[in-house]
């Protein structure tokens, strides 16, 4: 045998393997040359609680409530249309954290806790060799809620609304002072394997922060109550006075009476928007530190708000829980919530854009993993957002967006495809109850369709049936096993009526 | 006869004496590596301790022996492949003293680039590191084809040596493998098991022993190949 022939054939196949080798490594790491060697993203989710969309510049409000907000937008994409699954702040955030519906994750309404085997994306991502560390502003997302699983640093802020600490004090300020520590540990971590030349090291890193303001009561920290107004008027402040200046008292009070009048709705608004710009001013302290560290731009940070909040839409004497409150309250007020994803500089594609189609907030499990590059878990319900951030002028969203929850022992679900809103709330023993709206005819839902469109209800009816059969949570808890603190805070906030329920 | 036998290098010998080196390292490992004070300077899998140093040294031996084998040849054609076969060698005793490829590999994994390559491999973090095979597996390819290649240019009239080369690189590919499979048990590090560890370990017994034999034989026909070259010179 031809001694070079073999030895070509030899060098041949080796440059081809090797060759075909790149070639596959090049496939699993992706295209996008320039991020080949960035190190791996972190993610900030920062949840606000009870933020409705429809209070933010960046959807269209007048008052600036939130420029830290705004200029975090253009740096990312802002979704125009993202629907929450759950009314409840603890089953909200449990779907963002496990990329289910809360039907099939358990944890159904506030005061349970998300059963153990439930993955959540801090349990895959310290797997994944991430930092984990979640700061809470309220005991309900608190270590009952179960939702600590898989941070390695956990930590929960709550303070009563309207005790004095409340009001001298804020408590998402105090988060957040918990989690710039946090973040600076990992920084001086990382500052000390740069010192030892092992920057090559670093772990990159998950936070959640999660800011209780603009929950009611609406108390503003100073500077931030008279932000858009100069202060209540004259009669306003005299009725406040007369309730030991407890909004929550003077709106129920009014509600009672029939007396709710555009002085009480203005000031209650001022005071929710000055809310809103203290949490915006959290987040520009978050994205600040974030740029001191040098970490700003290979972090991805997802905003995102549990549930909205009504005012006085709908408000009905004798419930004053219609007036200013969310649970249960299943209006485009309530359901649909601001959400902006600033994605890292490893992102490939154009930033500054909007999506216009249906989104919901659980599909921030899916997204996050992608815009991680990591494998997104099978078990999940939630769709990835990355193509519509790539492809913003797509309108493929979902069809149809969903909720479900238990709301004082009712099991309420609904739907909306396209225009329509379906609403059912089961109570064991009776019959259901269904709502059903035309939102491009009454975007306000006053007018109940359901007997004048058998058809199309019977049609959204068997939609929702296929979607509820499709949840098989086997958890089986009781509001029995919660806490007498828990309690009392659900239900001062209305999320349930007494010890029976 | 007599002043062949005084210059003639002790093949036999040599080859025993790394052999049982490498059969004592591999006891001190299964029998030491677990001690909590000095466990660490006789375990295989771990770096900057005996093995490594001695794996080290073995490399620079073998890159001496290539140098002199250039020197021997340097009259022929294409003899500069020698200094490049010794230059290689040096490289990867470099390399493994300086645990390069290592820290390259950290560095690596770290990046987005790593968390995909790692997802889809399906290891997780704490074994990512050890897919450095897979991260410089198109160079590795292109030396062992070359390496591969030449030899069997050498050594075309030299059956003998040609299969050790050919070992050699078989037992490299072969540490490469099992590499990959303690990546895969040290990646699932949050729920391991006794078991698991136990594999790991016998899993890196094997490896370095795998390593370790490869350049033994590396190092011997380099030095046979000397051998031979000065008998002919003498006869």
């Amino acid at each position: 045998m031809n001694i070079n022939k073999v030895i070509r054939n030899i060098l041949i196949i080796s440059i081809g393997l090797s060759l075909a080798m790149f070639g596959y490594l090049l496939s699993i790491i992706g295209s996008d040359k320039n991020d080949y060697l960035i190190p791996a993203p972190n993610l900030v989710l920062f949840s606000v609680d009870t933020l409705r969309a429809d209070h933010l510049e960046i959807y269209g409000y007048p008052r600036e409530t939130a420029p830290n907000l705004s200029q975090l937008s253009k740096e990312g994409i802002v979704f125009d249309s993202a629907y929450t699954v759950s009314t409840h702040s603890a089953p909200a955030h449990a779907a963002m954290l496990t990329g289910l519906y809360p039907l099939q994750h358990g944890q159904v309404q506030n005061g349970l806790a998300l059963p153990n085997n439930i993955e959540t994306l801090a349990e895959h991502l310290t797997k994944q060799g991430y930092a984990t560390g979640g700061f809470v502003s309220d005991i309900i997302l608190g270590r009952e809620s179960n939702l600590q699983q898989g941070f390695q640093s956990f930590g929960v802020d709550h303070i009563n609304s309207g005790s004095p600490a409340h009001i001298s004090q804020s408590w998402s300020a105090r988060v957040w002072k918990r989690a710039q520590q946090w973040l600076s540990s990992w920084n001086q971590q990382l500052q000390v394997s740069k010192q030892a030349g092992k920057e090559y090291q670093r772990q990159p890193f998950f936070l959640w922060l999660h800011a209780n303001h603009p929950h009611g009561n609406y108390n503003p920290p100073p500077g931030f109550r008279t932000l858009f107004m100069d202060g209540p008027s004259a009669s306003l402040e005299e009725k406040l006075a007369q309730n030991n200046n407890d909004l929550d008292k003077l709106i129920r009070s009014a509600l009672q009476n029939g007396d709710v009048d555009q002085d009480l709705i203005d000031w209650t608004l001022n005071l929710y928007d000055g809310e809103i710009r203290f949490v915006d001013s959290l987040l520009g302290q978050l994205i600040d530190y974030l740029k001191k560290m040098g970490e700003y731009q290979r972090t991805v940070i997802i905003f995102v708000s549990d549930h909205g909040e009504m005012f006085f839409e709908h408000a009905q004497p004798g419930q004053p829980r219609s007036a200013a409150h969310h649970a249960g309250l299943y209006f485009e007020p309530v359901l649909k919530i601001p959400l902006v994803i600033k994605p890292s500089v490893h992102f490939n594609g154009n930033r500054n854009q909007r999506v216009a189609g249906n989104v919901e907030s659980l599909d921030i499990f899916n997204t996050a993993f992608e815009l991680l590059g990591l494998r997104i878990p099978a078990k999940s319900q939630s769709r990835s957002l990355l193509p519509l951030m790539q492809k913003p002028e797509s309108t493929a969203g979902r069809d149809i967006t969903y909720f479900g929850e238990i709301l004082f022992k009712n099991k309420c679900c609904g739907l909306r495809q396209q225009e329509w809103r379906l609403i059912r709330c089961e109570s064991p023993g009776n019959a259901s109850k269904y709502k059903l709206y035309n939102l491009a005819q009454d975007p306000r839902q006053n007018n109940d369709l359901y007997s004048k469109h058998p058809a199309k209800a019977k049609a959204l009816e068997l939609l929702l049936d296929k979607w509820i059969a499709e949840q098989k949570s086997a958890a089986t808890q009781s509001l029995d096993n919660m806490s007498e603190e828990m309690r009392q805070v659900l239900e001062a906030g209305g999320y349930i009526k007494n010890k029976d329920s | 006869m007599n002043k062949h036998s005084h210059s003639s290098l002790p093949i036999l010998t040599i080859t025993l004496s790394l052999f049982s080196v490498d059969f004592i390292l591999a006891l001190l490992h299964l029998f030491l590596s677990n001690h909590a004070h000095f466990g660490a300077f006789f375990n295989l899998s771990q770096e900057a301790n005996l093995p490594t140093w001695y794996s080290s040294f073995k490399l620079t031996l073998a890159a001496l022996a290539a140098f002199y084998c250039y020197r021997i040849e340097a009259h022929k054609k294409h003899a500069w492949l020698w200094l490049v076969v010794a230059l290689l060698m040096l490289l990867m005793s470099i390399d493994e003293t300086a645990q390069i490829h290592e820290t390259l590999s950290v560095w690596f994994m770290n990046s987005l680039a790593g968390n995909r390559l790692r997802i889809a491999f399906e290891i997780g973090a704490a074994g990512g590191p050890l897919l450095w095979g897979i991260i410089f597996a198109p160079i590795l390819i292109l030396l062992a084809g070359g390496l591969l290649s030449f030899y069997y240019h050498r050594f075309q009239n030299h059956l003998n040596y040609l299969w050790l080369a050919g070992i050699a690189i078989l037992l490299l590919f072969l540490s490469f493998l099992l590499e990959q499979n303690q990546a895969n048990i040290a990646g699932q590090i949050s729920n391991i098991k006794l078991d698991d560890i136990q594999r790991y370990k016998i899993m890196s017994l094997f490896e370095e022993l795998c390593e370790l034999m490869a350049i033994n034989f590396f190092l011997l026909i380099h030095l046979a190949y000397i051998q031979q070259a000065r008998f002919q010179k003498i006869r």
